[in-house]
């Protein structure tokens, strides 16, 4: 079921009544129940993965936590097996590419994989939940005794799709607790909700638009034209992730509970470490806990500790999906890192440069220079060849010139006719770009601000206004969805 | 009597703590501001009626259809309503007569039947339009009728060409959900299809909602207007800061958004001229659509026809109704019974509304070479489906006035109880 989709506008408010109406004691089985047939309205077969994984990572996590002797036999199985399952469904078929394209020089190749696996929603997003809980059970946490309770942390419908991959012991103790019903979830939860859908519907879903039209015909547009789309790019997948994890925890907050934020206007980064800290939070937190620092995060030496680095990203690249450009991704944004690090070593005891990193001018060239260092990112991300993706990059860096031998730096994407958002790419990318720092001032100004009961109102019938006018007959999948 | 005020005190103080705790949450009062606007916006009625023309869809067959019966010069003198077995065969013909090869989206003339209505019947004004749709059901033909045969644009006669299909296609859910009618719907209320057209809870649901929410039932209006004036805006902008963008270049359809995007582009089905004869088994494809008797939607498909016969004679419009020929293979796969059913229907309305039918399906000039698959009849059928119908019009004298004379003069034979078929 989509959080875009008229089922979820039935199924939503009907399972929030049904929650506030039940006894405490039968909410978070409720909640389960709905959980499961909100996965099961897609494959109704995968039901089955996602309960069959629980089942087995509780009882691991039980085992974990029990014996003594075989803890860390008890662990590699669990990790190993919650990987191997995100291997067949995800990798399966991008490994025998690769080994195909390896094998090719000795003319030999693997046999097909006889049935076609289809992706179930969500496995990279529960696996590494599963991996979460069963290791930090390893590392001395408690295990969660009911199992009513792990399987709703496992599936709950909010989280469950695309995440925020969520931390067992924040979410756990919240079932715990009675609680009554408040205007107040409501108020916190619709309009995190609308404001989600707001940015989905209004922004990502016409933005999508040109970027389509530019990724798939590069050579139709200039350097200029390109970085425009790349900008728009940009924002459709920021709006379109932090859309969807607006709904969540929108829908989340109806139900009572809070699941934790996933991004933190993360173009205002001012370093692509930053960036990492304010771009889909709950997966890099993620991959430092579970990966950087069992690989050996900065405890060794620092050509370990870039390796590490450069692992973890490619690896975080990689779970993004199973193709090279992902890879690449990947590896570019490793690389990013590598060289931010080195940069920050190698200028440490420049005292001029410590100086100027404290002025506003270099605090704002820090921030368009990692923007724009991740715009480069999101080409490999989004193109749909590397050699679609290197010509754009040419493009982007001016060394080829436009079509029709105009000048790379001319502009013809705005004087596109059709629809609207073509001319008005400029303006609503300049809008959004001022968007990010107003949010920012509000952001820092925190709880200060009280805006007026009335003005929230407003604010609120603005946007059912807006979404009603502008919502297609239907929208577009949300793009993390196939991860 | 302190036991006595004690409840009142607390209930009253329960009361003001939920009436406060109503009153602070911004989103009811969010949903309250809502509808007052929606309301109000009811009540003013504020934007005009746009043509419905402008507003974005996908290009369907019945978007193409439309379009160009809509560019139409004159008063068509025939329009030919029904599925591809209609329109097959009629475009198959005209691409042989001409020798040349035709698209589909564009060749929406019988220019064989106008030939043959010239030279037998001595009728050359008004051009016969074929209007069969792909899929087209039975509600289909009755929603292009509804929405499109008024004013100057009423045909002379109306040729349904029918087949059981369309009114028991097993692929069909509902006569509100084929691209026709949701396209169509644009063009004339359909307030009073609903129950027909739509059975489910939330079709219903769909449309009320936009009934009764401004804002959402004339979004597409609101933003074509709205994309048009930012376009004109900015025009001289764009004029003076932008080459012309090659992207316009690329089939437009590329740039729509996914529910926009289109079903039939140009070139994408051309009918070629003298196709060497080659015969496909399309069986399987039938024995979906005969799955079975479907007795819900022949029972709402024979209303349509029923409806579309009551509007044609409310306007003045001659109806001859076909029985399309189709192969032994193909009436072998009809559930039983549903066929003769089918019929009867379809005799039933032409003598009620004192129209002419003709059952083609048992004339023995259509024969197997004269069909490319089990339904659909290839340029050779197409050629004896023509005549045979122009046979029927110039054997009805009521058929041949209404082609021939204009309406005072048929008015004329009416009111004399003319009912010569």
């Amino acid at each position: 079921m989509l959080f875009n989709s008229f089922g979820y506008l039935l199924f939503l408010p009907t399972v929030v009544l049904l929650y506030w109406i039940s006894p405490q004691r039968l909410r978070a089985l409720l909640l389960l129940l709905a959980s499961y047939v909100f996965y099961m309205t897609w494959k109704p077969v995968y039901g089955l993965l996602i309960f069959g994984l629980t089942l087995f990572n509780y009882l691991f996590g039980l085992a974990v936590n029990r014996s003594e002797r075989y803890r860390k036999l008890w662990l590699a199985v669990a990790v190993a097996a919650n990987l191997l399952t995100l291997g067949v469904f995800k990798y399966a078929y991008f490994a025998l590419d690769v080994a195909n394209q390896l094998l090719a020089p000795w003319s030999r190749s693997l046999p097909a994989i006889p049935l076609q696996i289809i992706l179930p929603l969500g496995i990279s997003f529960f696996v590494f939940e599963f991996i979460h809980y069963v290791a930090d059970v390893y590392k001395g946490d408690k295990p969660v005794r009911s199992f009513v309770d792990f399987a709703l942390f496992a599936s709950f419908f909010p989280t469950q799709i695309a995440g925020p991959i969520k931390r067992y012991q924040l979410f756990i103790p919240q079932l715990a607790v009675a609680q009554k019903f408040s205007l107040k979830y409501l108020d916190e939860g619709v309009s995190l909700i609308l404001f989600g859908l707001f940015k989905k519907v209004l922004f990502a879903d016409n933005l999508a638009v040109v970027v389509q039209s530019a990724f798939q015909h590069p050579e139709l547009l200039s350097g200029l034209d390109l970085w425009l789309a790349v900008y728009a790019f940009a924002f459709q997948i920021y709006f379109d992730f932090s859309g969807y994890t607006d709904i969540a925890r929108g829908s989340a907050h109806l139900l009572g509970y809070k699941v934790p934020p996933n991004f933190n206007l993360p173009y205002l980064a001012g370093s692509i470490s930053d960036f990492w800290h304010r771009w889909h939070m709950s997966l890099s937190t993620w991959l430092r806990d579970y990966l950087f620092i069992p690989l050996g995060g900065s405890r060794f030496s620092r050509l370990l500790t870039y390796r590490n680095l450069f692992l973890t990203m490619l690896l975080g690249g990689l779970w993004h999906g199973a193709a090279m450009h992902f890879a690449i991704w990947g590896a570019y944004q490793g690389a990013l890192l590598v060289l931010h690090k080195e940069f920050q070593r190698l200028t440490q005891s420049w005292q001029w440069l410590t100086q100027a990193r404290n002025t506003r001018l270099f605090h704002c060239l820090s921030v368009a220079l990692t923007f724009h260092a991740v715009c480069i990112g999101w080409v490999f991300f989004r193109a749909e060849t590397a050699e679609s993706a290197l010509e754009i990059i040419r493009k982007l860096l001016f060394l080829v010139p436009g079509p029709a031998d105009l000048p790379a730096w001319s502009l013809s994407l705005p004087s596109t006719q059709d629809p609207v958002i073509f001319p008005l790419l400029p303006l609503v990318l300049l809008v959004l770009f001022s968007g990010q720092l107003v949010a920012e001032r509000l952001s820092r100004a925190g709880e200060s601000i009280k805006f007026p009961p009335a003005f929230k109102a407003a604010y609120v019938a603005a946007l059912i206004s807006l979404l009603v006018l502008f919502a297609p007959d239907t929208s577009p999948r949300f793009i993390y969805f196939q991860f | 009597m302190a036991f006595l005020n004690q409840p009142t005190t607390s209930s009253n103080s329960a009361r003001t703590s939920l009436w406060k705790e109503l009153k602070s949450s911004y989103v009811l009062g969010g949903i309250l501001l809502f509808l007052s606007v929606n309301l109000l916006l009811l009540v003013l009625q504020p934007l005009s009626k746009v043509d419905p023309e402008s507003l974005p869809s996908a290009h369907t067959w019945v978007w193409w259809a439309t379009r160009e019966y809509l560019q139409e010069q004159h008063r068509p003198a025939v329009v030919l309503l029904g599925s591809s077995l209609l329109m097959h065969p009629v475009s198959r013909t005209d691409a042989d007569m001409l020798g040349e090869d035709l698209d589909y989206v564009h060749h929406h003339r019988s220019l064989y039947m106008e030939s043959l209505l010239a030279k037998r019947l001595e009728i050359r004004e008004g051009s016969c339009f074929n209007f069969a749709l792909p899929g087209g059901m039975m509600s289909d033909d009755y929603i292009v009728a509804r929405a499109l045969f008024g004013g100057q644009r009423k045909p002379k006669l109306i040729v349904l060409g029918l087949s059981l299909r369309d009114f028991i296609d097993n692929g069909v859910h509902c006569a509100g959900a084929t691209p026709a009618f949701r396209y169509l719907k644009r063009f004339t209320s359909v307030d009073d299809l609903m129950p027909l057209a739509m059975p489910e809870l939330w079709q219903r649901f769909d449309y009320a909602v936009g009934k009764a929410f401004y804002l959402w039932g004339k979004k597409l209006e609101m933003q074509v207007a709205l994309s048009e004036k930012v376009k004109q805006r900015l025009a001289p902008l764009m004029a003076r800061f932008c080459s012309p963008s090659q992207i316009d270049k690329l089939d437009p359809a590329r740039n729509m958004p996914s529910n926009l995007r289109a079903e039939v582009e140009e070139g994408m089905f051309i009918v070629k001229a003298h196709q060497p004869y080659s015969w496909e088994d399309n069986s399987r494809e039938y024995r979906k659509r005969y799955r079975t008797g479907n007795d819900k939607q022949f029972a709402i498909q024979a209303e349509f026809l029923e409806k579309l016969m009551a509007l044609c004679h409310a306007q003045d419009i001659r109806v001859l109704i076909v029985n399309m020929p189709l192969t032994q293979t193909n009436l072998a796969l009809m559930p039983a019974g549903s066929y003769r059913h089918y019929l009867c229907v379809l005799d039933q309305a032409s003598r009620r509304w004192h129209s002419r039918f003709v059952d083609l399906s048992m004339d023995s000039r259509f024969q197997r070479a004269d069909f490319y698959d089990t339904a659909h009849m290839n340029s050779s059928g197409g050629q004896k489906l023509i005549e045979a119908i122009v046979g029927q019009i110039a054997g009805s004298q009521r058929l041949t006035a209404s082609l021939a004379s204009p309406p005072s003069v048929r008015s004329q034979l009416a009111s004399q109880g003319h009912r010569s078929l």
